[in-house]
């Protein structure tokens, strides 16, 4: 995601959950945000075959 | 003095409970300032349990195992009559609670005596326990030092000597972080082994509660303990209690070191540690885990989406009472589209299985617990593998994807000449007795050992 979008989206999103966010907490927000989708994109980029199911109840 | 030790002679009369109870709060009182660890000193508590014990004593009764043992508790589990504070200013006035956590109520069963509780980063999310709030917990080894987090409190007490044994809580390392940089034994058991009932939470998905000790057998003795299935906790296994031995036994383990990411991102010293540890196991291969590094990136967005999540209705109200180093993580991880956390939680389906693979041929595996030791307080940011990285999150880098998939580690220290660090013993699901095996032939090899500061 480049800078402006990611900006763009934590607005959004941050009103979609009812959030209001002044300028200064929407852009540290940003910031920690465009560290969690740099860690998401090794994830994101990840092939994962469709049988694999998540665990809701996770039993190792 | 160790938890068996005091035991031992409180059991022989050599002691009483209550002298032991009244030399721990005063060396509490004494250390506790310079390392700020305690958050809350129950002290009448503590006297009125230690009485107990010296009245089963009177009337010749058994002890129980850890009879008169004092230990303090991460401010995050429930004690009776006690706010359960979780590392944050907004829950000092909170309701006092009405019963104790299932492992402290277990705690009390085996005869331990509370004496207090500590310190932690804001509810759980940092590695390092500097909160704002109640001030960051001191290094015992070097007070201008961190002594990790989240359970940084329960890793300094007993590094200081103010406590025996102690329990933490691990949702990405939170146990094995702290025992690392102070140099003391932890275990993170396997995810849904002991409940959670009565412990705040962070992220349901990952967290872990466990024991922090100054030897093998102390580690065991209270895990022991703390074992059994519990109705409280849905994640809970419910299995019965499997006990591990006190003492090492030779076996022959099938012990691999890790190699691949843990040694890129291992400062040289942690990077010693891990060999140290593998040549004493008589280690018989150098291995890199599957994808890892994307199993630590799919914990990390899991922790944000659910701890986000979690906190998102205080943050809306509370923003300004809020722990400032991390409120805006949460926040952000509060708006993690649902598409990533699900994904992230398929990975983990997925390197369960390639798991499962690995230890088709090896019983434990060695990895550094922490990529450095101890850093001064206040460190931002840590060259680590020609990288630039946040040091905050990345003391996790070698713990986050191995209880992504809940598997049982003991961390170990390991001797060395410099700062404390300590080694991961890794096993498979529900495998404990493998951790401890390795951990106390480390032991007894004269290869790991607890270090704990003179009071």
């Amino acid at each position: 995601m480049k800078p402006e979008d990611i900006e763009n989206f934590v607005a959004a999103a941050a009103q979609a959950q009812g959030l209001t966010l002044d300028p200064g907490q929407q852009q540290r927000v940003a910031v920690a945000f465009a560290r969690n989708a740099d860690i998401a994109r090794l994830v994101l980029e990840f092939d994962l075959p469709e049988s694999v199911e998540p665990a809701p109840v996770f039993t190792p | 003095m160790n938890a068996l030790e005091i035991a031992a002679r409180i059991r022989a009369g050599e002691v009483s409970a209550v002298q032991v109870v009244d030399a721990a709060l005063a060396t509490i009182e004494r250390r506790n300032p310079a390392i700020n660890c305690f958050v809350e000193v129950t002290a009448s508590r503590a006297r009125e349990e230690a009485k107990a014990i010296d009245a089963l004593r009177g009337r010749g009764r058994t002890l129980p195992p850890l009879a008169g043992v004092p230990y303090a508790v991460k401010d995050l589990f429930d004690v009776t009559g006690l706010a359960t504070i979780a590392g944050s200013a907004l829950h000092r006035n909170s309701p006092p609670a009405a019963t104790d956590a299932a492992l402290v109520e277990r705690m009390r069963e085996a005869g331990a005596v509370l004496v207090g509780t500590l310190n932690m980063d804001a509810y759980a999310y940092g590695f390092t326990t500097e909160n704002t709030a109640f001030g960051p917990t001191r290094n015992p080894h070097d007070p201008s030092r961190v002594a990790g987090g989240s359970s940084g409190g329960s890793g300094a007490a007993v590094a200081a000597g103010m406590v025996p044994l102690s329990l933490g809580s691990d949702t990405n390392g939170s146990i094995r972080v702290p025992a690392s940089l102070c140099g003391i034994f932890g275990l993170k058991p396997t995810y849904g082994r002991l409940p959670r009932s009565g412990s705040y939470p962070f992220v349901d998905s990952l967290d872990h509660l466990g024991p922090f000790a100054t030897t093998t057998a102390d580690l065991a003795i209270c895990y022991n303990a703390l074992q059994g299935p519990h109705a409280g906790d849905p994640a809970c296994a419910q299995r019965p209690i499997d006990p591990v031995s006190r003492k090492a036994d030779g076996r022959g383990l099938r012990v691999a070191r890790l190699t691949g990411y843990f040694d890129r991102f291992a400062s040289d010293e942690a990077r010693a540690a891990s060999v140290r540890a593998a040549e004493c196991l008589g280690a018989v291969a150098e291995i890199e885990l599957p994808e890892v590094e994307r199993a630590r990136a799919a914990a990390f967005i899991i922790t944000a989406s659910e701890g986000g999540e979690r906190h998102l209705s205080t943050l809306k109200k509370h923003y300004a009472d809020f722990e400032p180093l991390s409120r805006d993580r949460f926040l952000a991880g509060a708006l993690t589209p649902a598409a990533w956390y699900l994904k992230a939680q398929r990975l983990r389906g997925w390197f369960r299985d390639r798991m499962a693979e690995v230890f088709s041929n090896y019983d434990v595996l060695i990895a550094p617990a922490t990529p450095v030791s101890a850093m001064p307080i206040g460190t931002e940011w840590l060259d680590l593998g020609g990288e630039k990285l946040p040091l905050r999150a990345s003391m996790g880098l070698f713990t986050q994807p191995i209880s992504f998939i809940g598997l049982p580690v003991v961390v170990a220290p390991i001797v060395t000449p410099g700062l404390p660090i300590g080694v991961q013993l890794i096993a498979p699901p529900w495998r404990e007795d493998l951790c401890f095996a390795a951990a106390a032939n480390l032991e007894l090899a004269g290869v790991a050992r607890s270090r704990i500061t003179e009071a």
